[in-house]
């Protein structure tokens, strides 16, 4: 391979245009024909154009041109005439080899399109058939190698060719015929084939190679561009230069052979472009690719469909284009070394490789350089660029997984460990949890925004509502409610949890709008009644409520209490009213009323009951119709009470008989009413007798305001006494109290009243003064009333020591009520009136006793205002006797 | 611009309070009326933009005139009045779409409070 490399490379630089052919005369007498170089036969030969001229030498009739070889008569000047691509002339050359020259050969390169070759006469060589007319020819570009016969007498060999074009756009020796040592030119054959067999085969497999890995990985594309690239390749060295496919298809038609060569390089610029996008997209602009895809594929298409005449004029631009892809192409990797693409540096030398050799082929093509095909070894090149790169690549991927599992393991086991806390902790929380809510007496739960009660509960609640742990964890509160209410309250409870949860809504308004904060179950197990309050507290975060948190309580205690403090007010409140309504209405009256009343609540019973044969429409009703003559009995006798007790029982069932159907359900509500009515009228009459009673026995005892006096004086005085120190008791003696007529009450009851506490103060001794005076331990107080002449005697009297005149007649002069000697000259009894002037007292100033001196100016002149008299009998430190005198009309 | 504002209720005495006590505030009383029936005739006729609906009226559903008057106009803010311990009912209208509720007997702060939150609620 080297070896070849090495050929290939010295025999391409050794293939600088060095005319040996001057003037269709080349001369090779001076050179060495060794085994190591060939000569190649460029330059100027003779060309004879319309004509194929006799090969044995005898002159031509048209008169020749030179025209260089390699190259084409397409456009060279014929006498003036710029000759076309297409025609058919002869090539002559003379060769002078110089005698005893070891045998030589030719190697003949592909011509276009047709020719046969002559030297000295005999034909040689043929490739295609070359003829006049297009018909008759029959086109096959192939090179061959010939075998030269020995040269003439003089040493020279006398070539000439035939050749016609008919298919391509440029007819003539398009490379370089070479003549050499025959070992060297098959050498040189054999070589090529050997290297071209390698490339193919080279080039094939790695093709299939990223073809399959494209088939593993669809999503890697680029091996796929890659891969057809690489089939289209391995094809060029068969195609194209030797033309091997027609060295070893010989049936193949040139037309097929020829397509295949110009697609594979047609097709090799869409698909490195395609390549070089998928590799490098943000560098390969898309525009740029559209582009090329936009030239490139309507040449393929005019490559298979049209004929080679009109394809083959497409050669020059596409390679043009070709060479400016190049150059784009190399200002791409260069971008993508620049923004340090990953693998850029290693494809950029790569693809250097290749486009050099691509370019290159495409000069040598193009005749402006001689080097054989360079382009499938710089696709080695690149492929080998390629290679390490994968390989590269694939090391990281390994390094990096391996890495990558370490790190993994690693974690895990760190997340293990993690977890194994978490849990634990977890664990200890939940139970720390569980032990909290265990211990609540109250029901407590969390609402969900769904309406969905959570799992943490606390087991109190399922105490209270009597169901179990399922029916209550993750179902619906309002279900839940349903179950232990009902419909409408478990209706209101969604409705309510709606509200609950909207952020618009402020806690006030709902709390008010709470439908369960007094709900009375039957309890599902128990049967038994109970009363439930249901409270919520809202969780807000930010501006939304999270959740709800609900707690429970058995409030049926409560509740009975309340409801026992509500009975005893509204009894009380109905007492008053009952007292009130006796107070206006006179007994007869009442009694007037119940006798009154008596079949209609006869009626309203037999309405209600049971046994009663009627449809409840029509209980209602005639129970409404007595409840109406109750009422209206009622308030004919100003009975309030009884009026508004019937005003109310007639109301409800009026609300009854408003509604469309009536269920017996509804007797019950009339029911509780008719018994709250009956009640009513029994407390009512309770009361009544109560008080008829009362004022029986009131008549019989002619109660007045003085009998009260019996109980109330003995214990004023007691208190009195205690209170001054002083030791006394009151009697009641002649005492008729009832022979006082009612007008004379008021009065003399404040009198007495006074008397005694005066009495008290004033005249009663101290003990100790009493037993100095001989007098009993004990003051007597006696009270007396009696009738004589048509008058009434009240007597007060007391045994203490009375008026002391000489202190009257002292605060009398004190106070000026009179003159000093006027005083002095005014007997007892006179005197004794100054004690009625207002304020008069004798006594120092003291507390609420008597010692004001307003009591006895009042008494007098209440006595006198009912037309009485105030008598006083006295004797100094001796006893004090008050007597009213009352007229007894 | 003034709002317009429709009051409904059965009672002469509550439309006139109700009327004393919007009187401090821009709004125009387009009509009173006695029953749902009218309500949402008038309703439809004179297209209020805010209500006030006394829910406890015996003859007409209050409820079902709410849910028709929303059917009609979506915007238009609906206010009950409702008696103190109707929960239930409440519920019920603020689901249909009710904006607030007063509670009976209605107090000038409550009635006041309550056109308060309405209007702030239409500013944006």
């Amino acid at each position: 391979m080297a070896a070849g490399l090495l050929a290939l490379i010295t025999t391409a630089y050794h293939a600088q245009p060095v005319s040996i052919v001057s003037d269709g005369i080349a001369d090779i007498t001076q050179l060495t024909i060794d085994d190591k170089q060939d000569i190649p036969l460029d330059g100027n030969w003779k060309f004879y154009w319309n004509e194929f001229i006799p090969p044995d030498g005898k002159p031509p009739q048209t008169p020749p041109i030179l025209l260089k070889v390699r190259g084409t008569w397409k456009g060279a000047d014929f006498f003036g005439k710029p000759l076309p691509a297409t025609g058919w002339g002869s090539y002559a050359i003379l060769i002078k080899v110089g005698a005893g020259q070891a045998p030589l050969a030719l190697r003949v390169p592909n011509v276009g399109t047709a020719y046969a070759l002559f030297a000295n006469g005999a034909k040689i060589a043929a490739s295609g058939r070359v003829a006049k007319t297009a018909d008759e020819s029959v086109a096959r570009t192939q090179p061959l190698t010939v075998t030269l016969p020995p040269p003439d007498a003089q040493g020279r060999l006398h070539l000439v060719m035939h050749v016609s074009n008919y298919e391509d756009r440029h007819g003539g020796i398009w490379q370089t015929v070479k003549l050499g040592r025959p070992e060297l030119i098959e050498t040189g054959f054999n070589q090529s084939f050997m290297v071209a067999t390698f490339l193919c085969g080279a080039i094939l497999l790695i093709g299939l190679h990223h073809i399959f890995l494209y088939a593993r990985r669809r999503s890697e594309r680029s091996n796929l561009a890659f891969g057809l690239l690489c089939l289209l390749f391995a094809l060029r060295p068969l195609a194209e230069g030797n033309r091997f496919l027609l060295v070893f298809f010989s049936e193949m038609p040139w037309t097929l052979n020829s397509r295949l060569a110009y697609l594979t390089f047609y097709g090799s610029v869409p698909l490195s472009a395609w390549f070089l996008q998928l590799v490098f997209p943000t560098q390969f602009h898309r525009r740029v690719f559209q582009f090329v895809l936009a030239i490139s594929l309507p040449a393929c298409v005019a490559v298979l469909a049209l004929p080679a005449r009109y394809y083959s004029e497409t050669l020059t631009a596409f390679q043009l284009f070709s060479l400016a892809m190049i150059v784009y192409s190399g200002y791409v990797i260069v971008c993508a070394i620049l923004a340090g693409e990953r693998g850029a540096k290693t494809l950029a030398t790569g693809l250097v490789m290749l486009f050099a050799g691509a370019t290159i082929d495409i000069l040598t093509v193009a005749n402006v350089l001689n080097f054989p095909e360079l382009a499938p070894l710089g696709l080695i090149g690149f492929i080998m660029s390629q290679s390490v790169l994968l390989s590269l690549r694939q090391e990281n991927a390994y390094e990096r997984l391996e890495k990558l599992a370490q790190e993994n393991t690693a974690l895990i086991s760190s997340m293990e460990i993690k977890i194994l806390e978490r849990t634990a902790m977890i664990a200890e929380l939940s139970a720390e949890g569980d032990a909290v809510l265990g211990a609540l007496s109250e029901g407590v739960f969390l609402i969900a925004r769904d309406q969905i009660i959570g799992n943490k509960i606390s087991p109190k609640i399922l105490e209270l509502l009597e169901i179990e742990h399922e029916e209550l964890v993750q179902k619906s509160f309002a279900d839940v409610i349903l179950q232990i209410t009902g419909e409408a309250l478990s209706e209101d409870a969604r409705l309510f949890l709606k509200v609950l949860f909207n952020p618009d809504m402020d806690d006030d308004t709902v709390e008010q709008l709470n439908p369960l904060s007094n709900v009375a179950v039957r309890g599902l197990k128990s049967q038994r009644t109970k009363i439930l309050q249901f409270n919520f507290t809202r969780q807000r975060k930010g501006d939304r409520i999270m959740a709800a948190f609900a707690s429970c309580r058995d409030i049926t205690a409560d509740e009975q209490k309340r409801a026992e403090i509500e009975e005893r007010e509204s009894r009380a409140q109905n007492q008053l009213e009952i007292v009130r309504t006796l107070f206006s209405v006179s007994p007869e009256a009442l009694q007037a009323f119940y006798g009154s009343i008596e079949n209609e609540l006869e009626d309203i019973s037999t309405a209600l009951s049971p046994e009663t044969d009627l449809q409840v429409r029509d209980r209602i009703e005639r129970a409404y119709r007595a409840a109406h003559t109750i009422k209206g009995s009622a308030q004919l006798f100003k009975v309030n009470f009884i009026a508004s007790q019937a005003h109310a029982f007639e109301d409800k069932l009026q609300s009854l008989l408003k509604r469309d159907t009536l269920e017996n359900l509804d007797l019950l509500g009339v029911n509780i009413a008719h018994t709250e009515l009956q009640r009513a009228l029994e407390e009512f009459e309770e009361m009544i007798l109560k008080i008829l009673n009362f004022q029986k026995n009131a008549k019989t005892m002619h109660l007045n305001g003085i009998d009260i006096l019996r109980d109330a004086l003995p214990r004023m005085v007691s208190e009195l006494s205690e209170k001054l120190g002083k030791q006394a008791e009151i009697y009641f003696t002649d005492f008729s109290p009832e022979l006082i007529p009612s007008r004379y009450t008021a009065a003399l009851r404040d009198g007495l009243v006074q008397c005694v506490r005066n009495a008290l103060a004033h005249s009663i001794e101290a003990p100790q003064r009493r037993a100095e005076l001989g007098k009993p331990a004990i003051a007597r107080i006696e009270v007396s009333a009696t009738e004589k002449e048509n008058a009434l005697f009240i007597k007060i009297y007391d045994d203490g020591s009375s008026f002391d005149i000489e202190k009257i007649r002292a605060v009398a002069a004190e106070r000026q009520l009179a003159e000093r000697e006027d005083l002095n000259r005014m007997p007892d009894h006179e005197i004794i009136t100054f004690i009625f002037e207002t304020g008069f007292s004798t006594a120092p100033p003291s507390g609420a006793v008597a010692g004001r001196g307003a009591g006895m100016d009042i008494i007098a002149r209440k006595i006198r205002q009912i037309g009485g008299k105030l008598r006083i009998r006295w004797a100094k430190e001796q006893f004090t006797e008050f007597t009213f005198v009352l007229p007894k009309k | 611009m003034a709002l317009k504002v429709l009051i409904v209720d059965d009672s002469q005495i509550m439309r006139d309070v109700i009327q004393k006590f919007l009187a401090g505030f821009d709004l125009e009383i387009a009509g009173t009326a006695r029953d749902g029936e009218e309500a949402i005739q008038l309703f439809r006729e004179l297209q209020p933009d805010i209500v006030t609906l006394d829910i406890t009226m015996p003859r007409i559903d209050g409820l079902a005139a709410l849910k028709e008057m929303k059917k009609i106009n979506a915007e238009a803010q609906i206010m009950i009045v409702s008696a103190i311990n109707d929960k239930s009912v409440v519920l019920k209208a603020l689901d249909a779409g009710a904006a607030l509720f007063v509670n009976k007997p209605v107090s000038a702060d409550a009635v006041k409070a309550a056109i308060g939150k309405l209007l702030a609620q239409r500013k944006p």
